[in-house]
């Protein structure tokens, strides 16, 4: 257990850099968006139910359709080379 | 905006210090931070200093005091509940706030996502289906989450949340003319209102006979029964309210600029 | 139990209702009831002074059926009473004044709302006042920082909402900060009431325990707590917020905004560490001298700013710097010097940005000084309001900005190790600003508009205005002449802190 625990650990710590170093802002938010994902798996393995079912429906869910809407709302959701960065 | 070689290059150094000077902060915050974890006292321990005779109180008295088997709620909604009214309130303004600068009163962006709009999900028939038979087992599961706030883990926030994501799926999935069968601007911002009003009135008063040391005349219940913990409940039903109002009501003003 | 010890309660509770029923009503309601409230709040305050000013005691109101350390607690004493008075008074006379300029700023639909976050933002500041619980703080902080940001953005412009951004992103790592300090703290002491997080600081203090978490933990809450009232290295974002958003916005933002969380600080020094322990910890040194800086910086951004009310705005930055250097001088005359000039900044600053906003409507609404040229002989009153507001941000005698600056200069006797670093920086400060308010004053009044389209253009102030205007004079003199009863009052207040 204590290995599982060890890797999502992990998994948060890859992510958060993660987050910080994409240049695109879709392929941030989708990251972060798992990054909730684990963090509200670790919640359960700290005893915070509650905590963990908010992080879900929060973190995961909610946060990231507001984050898309915005990015839609200024265009900055076309993909491929010309991406939504301040060069 | 054409910029001028000496501009690109300025640009360029400013970023490149950019990115040192935030790697170095961020570098010097986490050695902080971690030093600072590391001289805590260690984690879930018997005898750190958080056990005390607040948490003590909370965990053999809660059931007792307030009614409510889930000490959680116990605490963020009775023997904390200033707070959680704040909590409310944070979300409520953030609402106030998005209200303000995104609605769209001349409907101009309106026009200009329906232009510009390619993929119409209100138009893809799996999604529809797949949607069709999520949404019911979602509003049960939402509605469950908030009305057993009192009895398991979950409560308000967690089921507001919930609530509001279903609101923001049918409306994706039907569209907002569909949506605004039975929530439209007006009904959207009386629940809203009547729900926080609700909690302030309602909790107004057990603050007032709290602060004055006279009898609350409310009833805790039997604990472990649906209708027990006093004012958890309906306070649950409000918080759920609210929090699912404020998450589709941000979705809507940030996809249509209203509701 | 007396009636008076309810005041703090029914007032956080009434601005709130008042924000919550504001988003059923019309915009003209909407004003009305915050008004109302905002009134009746300034009442039941000044009774609650009155009352505490007779019996010379504080007293603590727990909000629900359960003692403190379980419960929530506002606490009241003399100190508290005499903020929440100001804050309301400023909040209603800048609302009263303004109310021309949000009607021409901000479009009719989001008027309601505006006003609906001007009672919500009195609600997180009273209850920042009074609230006795840091957790509660925090909450209420958050509403502060979400109202503020509100205000500014409601005068719809490309400049306001960039600065709204800044503000919002630096106020939110400011909050992030505060918000790890407290997840600290309850590690440490596993307390959030503030009177048993005092006791159990002392005896961290005493026992040398966990003493790096506790510097840390200080160092989070003094900076985010400096970041989201300006302090000097972190007011970047303060220029654009207050020089952008509309007149009484920019009134409120500088007036009360920001002195709502140089209280909570204030309250964290004394009722959190213990003064003894907030001052082996060091943390005031570094106030001290970031103030200093703040002082001298502050000063000259404004001496280069042609725009007046970013100019107004860099000024804030000085007095911010003023109050954090009195708290770093760590005595108790300092401390009285740094709460008295928090009241005289909070009747001075939005003075002068209302008369600024007088001033501008009659040079065809540009904010560059150089268009203002015998501005104050067009709008009389807003020239002289100006010059008061000048004369006391210069600290000339008879104005509230001098009696701060006389108790500034006498606390630092008290602390002979930082007399001389205060004494020099006060009066190269008080030169400086009177470096850039004369020229603006010289501008006004014997500036040649023979040339100025806008030479035959009339005041036109409202009544309101006129009267809201006259009332901020008033209280500026008042303050500036019969300062002791209030001096008496915050030292008593900071005794039952």
């Amino acid at each position: 257990m204590i290995i599982f625990e060890g890797l999502l650990l992990i998994f948060l710590i890859v992510c958060a850099v993660a987050v910080a170093l994409t240049r695109q802002l879709w392929q941030a938010i989708i990251i972060f968006m798992s990054y909730s994902l684990v963090m509200s798996v670790v919640w359960v393995f700290l005893q915070a139910p509650d905590l963990a079912v908010t992080e879900a429906a929060v973190g995961a869910g909610i946060t990231s359709i507001l984050f898309f809407l915005a990015l839609k709302r200024i265009n900055a959701m076309q993909t491929g080379k010309k991406g939504g960065k301040g060069k | 905006m054409e910029l001028n070689p000496v501009e690109i290059r300025l640009l360029r150094r400013f970023r490149k210090m950019y990115m040192v000077t935030a790697f170095l902060v961020s570098l010097a915050m986490t050695a902080v931070l971690l030093l600072t974890v590391f001289n805590l006292p260690a984690f879930g321990k018997a005898g750190n200093p958080a056990e005390n005779e607040v948490i003590g109180r909370y965990i053999e008295k809660g059931l007792e005091e307030t009614g409510a088997v889930n000490i959680v709620a116990a605490v963020i909604l009775d023997y904390r509940a200033f707070d959680t009214l704040g909590e409310t309130l944070v979300l409520f303004t953030a609402l106030v706030a998005v209200l303000m600068l995104l609605k769209d009163e001349a409907g101009v962006f309106n026009r200009r996502y329906r232009e510009r709009s390619k993929f119409e999900p209100e138009k893809d028939q799996i999604f529809r289906s797949v949607a069709g038979m999520l949404i019911p087992c979602l509003l049960v599961f939402s509605i469950y989450i908030i009305v057993n706030g009192h009895l398991s883990a979950g409560g308000g926030f967690a089921g507001g949340a919930i609530l509001g994501a279903t609101l923001v799926l049918y409306n994706i999935a039907y569209g907002l003319e569909k949506a605004r069968g039975f929530i439209n601007e007006k009904n959207f911002l009386r629940f809203i209102t009547a729900a926080l009003l609700f909690y302030s009135v309602v909790k107004g008063y057990s603050f007032f006979t709290g602060g004055n040391h006279l009898p609350s005349v409310i009833p805790l219940g039997f604990p472990g029964s649906i209708f027990s913990g006093g004012l958890i409940l309906p306070l649950n039903i409000t918080v759920g309210i609210v929090v699912a109002c404020v998450v589709y009501g941000a979705f809507c003003l940030f996809n249509r600029g209203g509701l | 139990m007396a009636f008076a010890h309810n005041i703090p309660f029914i007032s956080i509770m009434m601005t709130i209702l008042a924000g919550v029923i504001s988003l059923l009503t019309g915009k003209d309601k909407a004003a009305r009831i915050c008004l109302g409230t905002l009134t009746a709040v300034a009442l039941l305050s000044a009774l609650l002074f009155a009352y505490l000013w007779q019996t010379g005691t504080s007293f603590t109101f727990s909000m629900g059926h359960f003692p403190a350390p379980w419960g929530n607690e506002l606490q009241a004493g003399l100190f508290e009473a005499l903020m929440a008075l100001t804050f309301t008074v400023v909040m209603i006379l800048s609302l009263v004044a303004g109310r021309e300029r949000v009607v021409a700023d901000i479009a009719p639909a989001r008027q309601g709302l505006y006003y609906l976050l001007c009672s919500l933002l009195t609600c997180s500041l009273l209850a920042l006042v009074y609230t006795n619980d840091i957790f509660t703080a925090y909450v209420f902080v958050e509403i502060n920082t979400l109202a503020a940001c509100g205000i500014v953005a409601a005068k719809d412009t490309g400049e306001t909402v960039t600065a709204t951004i800044r503000y919002l992103i630096m106020s939110l790592l400011g909050s992030g900060l505060i918000l790890i300090a407290i997840s600290l703290l309850y590690a440490i002491t596993g307390h959030l009431l503030m009177n048993d997080l005092l006791g159990s600081m002392t005896e961290l203090a005493a026992s040398g325990d966990y003493a790096m978490p506790c510097m840390v933990i200080m160092l989070f809450l003094a900076i985010g707590l400096a970041i989201k009232s300006a302090l000097f290295p972190f007011h970047t974002w303060l220029p654009a917020a207050h020089g952008s958003a509309t007149a009484a916005s920019s009134a409120i933002l500088s007036g009360v905004v920001l002195k709502g969380y140089i209280i909570l600080l204030l309250k964290i020094f004394y009722r959190v560490f213990g003064l003894s322990f907030a001052h082996d910890l060091r943390v005031a040194d570094l106030l001290f001298v970031f103030g200093l800086l703040g002082m001298i910086m502050g000063s000259i951004f404004a001496v280069r700013e042609k725009n007046l009310k970013r100019m107004l705005a860099y000024s804030s930055v000085a007095q911010v710097g003023y109050i954090f250097m009195g708290i770093g001088l760590s005595t108790a005359i300092g401390m009285v010097a740094a709460c008295f000039h928090i009241l005289a900044h909070a009747i001075t600053k939005p003075l002068l940005f209302l008369a600024a906003d007088g001033l501008m409507d009659v040079s065809g609404h540009s904010k560059n000084i150089f268009n203002m040229q015998g501005a104050g002989r067009r709008n009389i009153l807003a020239g002289i309001a100006f010059t008061v507001g000048a004369l006391s941000m210069i600290g000339i005698p008879m104005f509230s900005g001098f009696v701060s600056k006389f108790y500034f200069v006498q606390g630092s006797f008290q602390n002979p190790d930082k007399m001389l670093a205060t004494l020099i920086v006060l009066a190269l400060s008080t030169v400086l600003n009177a470096m850039y308010y004369l020229p603006v004053l010289v501008t006004l009044y014997l500036g040649n508009d023979e040339n100025s389209p806008y030479r035959h253009r009339k005041s036109a102030n409202s009544r309101n205005y006129k009267k809201a205007m006259v009332a901020f004079i008033l209280l500026n003199f008042i303050l500036g002449m019969f300062y002791e009863p209030v001096i008496k009052a915050l030292e008593q207040g900071l005794l039952m802190l």
